[in-house]
Order: C-alpha cells, then structure tokens, then sequence
C-alpha cells in the first residue's frame, strides 16, 4: 500500500478515477484493520457478527468520508480523522441492533408507589434512614417534579438509570444526539440549582449518604 | 456502600460537576481526532481540551467512541 500524506489522500479521493478506487481500496483495508480494536469492548472477530457489521461499517465509513472530504481540515492525519468516522458509524450501529427492542416508555414507568425518578431516590428511603438524609431525599424528589420537564425526566432515566445510548434515547424521542444532551444538559443546570436553592451542595448530599 | 446507593452518589457527581458552558457532542467530534493525538504525543492535553474532558467525563458515549478510537490509534498496523 501506497504511504499517502494528508495532501495526497484528499487529491486521490477527490475526483472520480483510478486513482480514487485504489485510494478507496487502500482507505478501506485501513479501517477494516481498525474495527477488531474499535469493537474489541463488544465483539470479537469470531462473533458471527462480526464480519457483516464490518463490512457495513466499513462501506459507510468510505460514503461519509467522500461526502464530508471538504470538510476534513488537515488538524490530524487523514487516517486518524477516518478511523473517527469508522468508530462512529460503527457504535452507532451496534448501539442500534442492541436496543432495537427496548421502547422507552417501558424503560420510564413509574415503579408503583414511587413518584419520578423514584427508582434513584427509593432506596435509600428504608427505615433506617436518618432524618436529614429524609430531608434531602425529599428536597430532591420535589426539584426533580417540580423543575424538570417530562421529558428531561424521561431522557435522565432512560441515559443514567438504564443506560440506554444517547443516539437511541433521541431517535425515540424524534430528536437528535446534539439536541439531547442540551436538553441533559439543562437537566443537571436545574437539579444544580434546585439543590442550591434548598441550601444544597451536591458535596453535602454525597457526604450525608457516605456514611449511611 | 450497595449498589444502588452508588446511584445517588452518580446522581451528585454528575451534577457537581456540571458547568454552566459545555460542549455538545457534536462539537466534541470535530475535534476527537486532534484530542486523541495529542494524547498520544503526550502533549498537555488535558489543559488544550479542557471541555473536552469534561464532556467525556459526563457522557458516556462519547467517552467510548473515544476509547475505540485511542484503542484503533495506540495498535500501529
Ligand atoms: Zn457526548
């Protein structure tokens, strides 16, 4: 394989021709090498699925990087710019297999009895527990009903509790990764605040339940 | 300290360390490329991208889109 600078990787894949399929060729070997490591955390090249999902990654990979060609700026090496796109593509996807059959609204229903969010606030609501940390513990269900919207409520469920991606998250919610974790974002801004205003820090809570 | 008890604690955590201006991921994947290889070249990245390591330090898929890519990067084929 042809060792390529920045420079000649953007000319060859520029414009339709020979040089370009064996730019490709090469571009395609490279990521189909990167993907083992990329998904080493959730596949192993034995997995059946392996091979078809690196094949699919690897096809779109080639797409995105000639339609976002323009856009790469030269910062990082080209390869390292496309093995970015491969990693993103391809999380996306297994992401998207993984999760195909959780809805959301299963993964949010209110355990009975249990007000929003109650699941992060049940546990530590035993006998036991001690009368300031009862205080806070009420404090917050109050700021999490009172200052988040459903939806915040819904998404900090389904991301912190369950786990579920971002990308899934927001596809349910006919949203998109960026706008959801603003919306995240502005989640925490308002627990932050409605802590605050209960005379709250997050430290203090931590240390009320440290010990308990 | 049980299991579930550590979730109030993520719960402080993430709020505590919540700043007023952060990055979306978007913003974080144009530039995990370049952050990715200053770490490698052991540069002081953590100060040139310091909101980029707080966005990874609250989101988790960004954060694993990152290790896959240092993981692809660290391995010279
Ligand atoms: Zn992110």
């Amino acid at each position: 394989m042809t060792e390529r600078s920045n420079e000649q990787w953007v000319d060859d894949l520029a414009a339709p021709g020979e040089a370009q399929e064996i730019a490709l060729g090469d571009l395609r070997a490279i990521v189909l090498r990167g993907l083992p490591y990329a998904l080493s955390k959730w596949l192993t090249p034995s997995d059946p699925e392996f091979e078809s999902l690196s094949e699919e990654v690897a096809q779109d990979t080639l797409l995105r990087v000639l339609e976002s060609l323009h856009t790469f700026e030269g910062r990082s090496k080209f390869t390292t710019w496309v093995h970015k796109i491969a990693v993103r593509i391809a999380l996306t996807e297994l992401r998207r297999k993984r999760w195909r059959d959780v809805s959301l609204d299963e993964l949010t229903e209110n355990a009975p009895g249990q007000g929003p969010l109650g699941v992060l606030t049940a546990h530590v609501a035993g006998p036991e527990v001690v009368a300031e940390q009862s205080d806070m513990i009420a404090h917050l269900q109050r700021v999490i009903s009172e200052k988040l919207t459903e939806k915040q409520r819904e998404a900090l469920i389904a991301t912190r509790i369950h786990g579920m991606p971002m990308e899934e998250v927001a596809r349910r919610m006919g949203t998109n990764r960026n706008a959801l974790y603003k919306l995240l974002h502005d989640a925490r801004l308002r627990l932050k605040t409605g802590l605050e205003e209960g005379g709250l820090s997050p430290e203090d809570v931590m240390a009320a339940f440290e010990a308990g | 300290m049980d299991q579930s008890d550590g979730a109030m604690q993520k719960l402080m955590q993430m709020i505590a360390r919540t700043q007023q201006q952060e990055l979306d991921c978007g913003e974080v994947f144009a530039v995990l490329d370049l952050y990715a290889e200053a770490l490698l070249a052991g540069e002081n990245e953590k100060e040139q991208f310091a909101l980029v390591v707080q966005h990874l330090d609250l989101c988790r898929d960004c954060l694993e889109e990152y290790e896959a890519l240092l993981r692809v990067l660290e391995t010279k084929h």
